[in-house]
């Protein structure tokens, strides 16, 4: 995720851009020697979790990694400290944690205005040698890395299986050695020398503090884990960590530095322990493991009649007869045919050109998040209603009137390939994958498509996470959208809300920002909007040209803002690289959520340049000006599954220094995208995404703008094809 | 969390209320889906049973009665016998002539002179495979060599596993199929890729070489297939 940068302070350039270069530098090698092809029979091997939430002992780490794309969720207690904590393995050996934490009776002994002291923190770990016969696995890691968090530590560990012991199961030795708060019981010294600061609460925080890293005392760890059979598994460790901050405060009183504990596997991802730890304390750990790649139900798509195949030219000549082209009353028909076919796959027909030897089609996609899907059915559809002198098909995906790509496939290939031994493989091969002009001029066009009016009433949550008084809070009540469609490319859109019942609003502690209050006035929007306009706007998309895209959005176009918005985006059909640039000038609405606005208006906009890495990692730069003012970029790095799952980092950094910008120096997050499908385990193109960032600041934010370009373009572009392409015949 | 039970309370009535009018199956609330997703299946788990339906018993009349051609399959993930009627036949550049088989509760299989070369809609389904090392031991000898079965994962994706087969010859044998007594070659065939084992059997017709019953694997996640062809 790299989210590996500095501070904002307007003097330190040239450590950033190091900074930038080497967390460029870390996660693109490993993205080059990323093994895409995880095999079908392979179960990968998920190492068990410690206390923090990472593949571990108990409290100290392992240094095996999750398997590749893998996540896990750990919730662990004891004496009064509650650390969740989400594992992403965003590489094959690079991993990255976020970790919600409580202690409670913080304030007992050192006085503080909390008594439950709540934290969040980010971890990077990297494996730098696999396990081999000989050799054990190696692994750095850097624990609560922002800041002088309460969590600060960085380690190197090693550890090795046995499995050929004359003890039933799997033996697993662990030795390391720890920095920082994991060098702090029996240290041996400062290999690195130098000072690291302490632990302050209620520092800014936020930033790598990369000068303390590997810094100070140093002091081992060890342990053993010995997994007796599929279901059990005993672990002790000798922990390095005296939890000095926690005996300072009368947290708890450590008595051993031994830890011991059982672990039970109830299913395949969970996990569940208990342990005793530092002499002293009961401790439990939950322990949850999923893969995107691994759906809770999978997939299943009802299949469609086999293609229909043309009659013999030698022994039916008349089946192949061409009049039929001369005749626009038949040609009527023929589309009038293939509407229904297509339909009962979920696709509706947009335009039917139709010449004697070949056809283009161009179809709306709602049903499926894989495109390849929605050009297999289309094909047999076609091959279903179209006369057999029709050779060539061109399939064309248009998403709100912008045409995304023509695949083209020669009907005789389909006819010979449906049931070859490789028959997706074998189709890819022979199909053409090309840009589609903007408009396709002289077809048969469906007349009943536009106006097109949708309404829905239904119920909404919105959350606010990380308060220090309420870790979570939540808003419901309920939502009606319209949606008014009068021609292609055209979108007049509304929704309207009404709270019934939340908390949102109730953090009243008013903004102390420095910068215009562009985003920290969240809780005083959901306070003074019980019934709020969430959005109202206008838009219009286009082609500009085979490559070109375009869009004008104005209105109220999210809750905070609105304005009008322009977009153009470069994006050819089989380029992996993509430019976009949008400009906006944006208002300030009312608390209300009525058609009034405040004084604060702002001309923002970016450049921004989309590239795939191959091997499912993207990456994304935007450059221009924030919200506030503040001008800057955001760098986002995403591993985007074929099955449409996505898990991004990202970290904006502008000329807004961290003092302006309050706690966390600078803006960053994480965003979330789940394919519905993934759930329902039935076709869906929907997806619900979130983006979490450990605390909401003036600076580096960005306008919300509905219908961003790139999105639409590329779900229908060549690599989303290919992606799952071998469901193409499903 | 004090307003948990208001919220989830709300959001149950909500979600049941929620209703959309016009527009595309994408514009709707996923809220909504996975709301009545989850009420349809507590409402299956626990509704009322329905009354298992006792087995056919498979007599001649009965598959007279029939119209077409019938295969019956038993998956032995559950037992449960469903007979299959013939959607689609034909023959291309691979030797061999294919046969498109639904069930039911349209499924389909895909079956190359009776060995088993795809299924759709199962999940995690055979994508497509090759069947001329099988085929080539129907007439009572020979048979075996690599064999490439393309297998869904679940993602999404797809594998090609070139298998390694192996095809004995067990002799012959007379079955039952209903009232008739069918004469037979009987074939096992032994395929592995890596830890990965499956073994097929396979009767076919002595008389003219057709397939008429057969145990087959149809991939990771669904298992084995028993299936007999009772009517031509």
């Amino acid at each position: 995720m790299g989210t590996d940068l500095t501070t904002g302070k307007r003097g330190r350039r040239p450590v950033r851009a190091a900074l930038l270069a080497s967390a460029v530098a870390l996660v693109m090698p490993a993205a080059a020697t990323s093994d895409p092809s995880y095999r079908i029979f392979e179960t990968p091997e998920r190492p068990s979790l410690n206390f923090y939430g990472s593949p571990g002992l108990i409290d100290m780490p392992t240094a095996h990694p999750l398997p590749d794309g893998g996540f896990a969720i750990g919730v662990s207690h004891f004496a009064g400290m509650t650390r969740n904590t989400l594992t992403f393995q965003a590489t094959p050996r690079l991993s990255a944690s976020f970790r919600y934490i409580g202690i409670r009776d913080w304030n007992d002994v050192v006085a503080s205005p909390f008594d439950i002291y709540r934290d969040r923190s980010f971890d990077l770990r990297y494996q730098i040698k696999k396990e081999d016969s000989f050799w054990p696995a190696i692994t750095v890691g850097l624990q609560d890395f922002a800041g002088t968090g309460i969590y600060a530590g960085e380690y190197v560990v090693a550890t090795k299986t046995f499995d050929n012991t004359p003890l039933p199961g799997t033996i697993k030795l662990t030795g390391g050695l720890g920095w920082g708060r994991l060098g702090s019981a029996n240290s041996i010294g400062a290999p690195f020398g130098g000072d690291r600061g302490a632990f302050v609460s209620g520092s800014t925080g936020g930033k790598p503090s990369f000068d303390q890293w590997f810094r100070g005392a140093a002091a081992p760890f060890a342990g053993v884990e010995w997994q007796v059979n599929d279901k059990w598994a005993l672990k002790a460790e000798y922990s390095s960590d005296a939890y000095e901050t926690e005996e300072r405060r009368g947290i708890f009183t450590r008595k051993s530095q031994f830890n011991f504990g059982t672990e039970y596997q109830y299913s395949e991802g969970l996990r569940l322990g208990a342990y005793y730890l530092y002499g002293a304390e009961f401790g439990v750990n939950l322990q949850y493991q999923f893969h995107p790649r691994r759906p809770p139900t999978s997939m299943k798509v009802t299949p469609v009649a086999p293609l229909t195949v043309r009659p013999n030219r030698a022994t039916a000549p008349n089946a192949w007869r061409q009049d039929w082209v001369t005749s626009p009353a038949q040609r009527k028909s023929l589309r009038a045919e293939m509407e229904p076919v297509l339909e009962a796959s979920g696709l509706t027909l947009v335009a039917l050109d139709l010449r004697a030897d070949s056809a283009e089609l161009r179809l709306r996609n709602d049903r499926y998040q894989a495109p390849a899907v929605a050009v297999g059915r289309a094909a047999r559809a076609m091959a279903q209603v179209l006369p057999a002198s029709v050779e060539t098909f061109r399939i064309t995906l248009v998403e709100e009137g912008l045409a995304q790509s023509a695949v083209t496939l020669r009907r005789s290939d389909l006819e010979a390939l449906e049931f070859d031994p490789q028959a997706a493989d074998a189709l890819w091969a022979v199909a053409g994958i090309g840009e589609a002009a903007p408009r396709l001029p002289g077809a048969l066009k469906n007349e009943d498509l536009y106006p097109d009016f949708a309404w829905s009433l239904g119920p909404y949550v919105s959350t606010g996470y990380f308060d220090p008084e309420e870790p979570v809070r939540v808003d419901v009540g309920i939502e009606a959208t319209a949606t008014f469609r009068p021609a292609p490319g055209w979108t007049i859109a509304g929704s309207l809300k009404h709270r019934l019942e939340g908390n949102l609003g109730e953090k009243t502690t008013p903004s102390n920002s420095q910068l215009p209050t562009v985003r920290t006035e969240g809780p005083r929007y959901a306070r003074e909007g019980e019934t709020a306009i969430e959005n109202a706007y206008v838009s219009h998309q286009w082609k500009l040209g085979n490559d070109l895209y375009g869009r004008v959005t104005a209105g109220y176009l999210e809750r905070m803002f609105g304005g009008v918005s322009a977009e153009l985006l470069w994006k050819p059909v089989s380029s992996n690289l993509a430019f976009g640039v949008e400009a906006n000038y944006a208002k300030q609405r009312d608390f209300d959520g009525g058609l009034g606005f405040q004084d604060y208006g702002i001309a923002t906009g970016h450049v921004s340049a989309y590239y795939e890495f191959g091997g499912g990692y993207h990456g994304q730069i935007d450059v221009g000006r924030y919200l506030a003012g503040d001008v800057g970029a955001t760098v986002t790095l995403t591993r985007e599954f074929e099955n449409g799952w996505k898990v991004g980092g990202f970290f904006t950094l502008t000329d807004a220094s961290a003092e302006e910008f309050g706690e966390g120096s600078f803006d960053k997050g994480i965003n979330l995208t789940i394919p519905v499908g993934w759930f329902l385990g039935q076709p869906d193109k929907r997806s619900v995404s979130t983006t979490i960032r450990p605390i909401q600041r003036d600076g580096g934010a960005r306008l919300k703008v509905p219908g961003r370009l790139y999105e639409q373009v590329r779900s229908g572009h060549r690599n989303a094809l290919e992606d799952q392409w071998s469901r193409v015949w499903e | 969390m004090r307003y948990l039970a208001t919220t989830l309370a709300l959001s149950a009535a909500l979600v049941l209320a929620g209703c959309a009018g016009g527009g595309r199956e994408r514009d709707r609330s996923p809220m909504l889906s996975a709301g009545s997703t989850l009420f349809s299946s507590l409402k299956a788990r626990t509704g009322p049973q329905a009354a298992p339906k006792p087995p056919v018993k498979v007599t001649r009349a009965l598959l007279d009665q029939t119209p077409g051609e019938v295969l019956q399959v038993v998956p032995e993930s559950t037992g449960m016998p469903d007979f299959l009627r013939l959607v689609g036949r034909r023959s291309d550049g691979t030797p061999g002539r294919v046969e498109v088989w639904e069930s039911s509760d349209s499924k389909q299989l895909i079956l190359r002179e009776g060995v088993l070369v795809g299924t759709k809609g199962l999940g995690g389904d055979m994508r497509s495979a090759q069947a001329q090392t099988v085929i080539a031991g129907f007439d009572g000898q020979g048979g075996g060599g690599e064999r490439l079965i393309t297998l869904a994962r679940l993602d999404g994706t797809a594998q090609v596993v070139p298998f390694s087969c192996d095809v004995t010859q067990l002799g012959r044998e007379v079955i039952q199929i209903v009232d008739r007594r069918v004469a037979t070659h009987r074939l096992r065939e032994d395929c592995a890729f890596g830890e990965t084992e499956f073994s097929n059997e396979y009767w076919v017709e002595a008389s003219n070489g057709r397939m008429r019953r057969s145990r087959q694997w149809a991939g990771p996640y669904y298992g084995y297939m028993e299936m007999t062809r009772l009517k031509d």
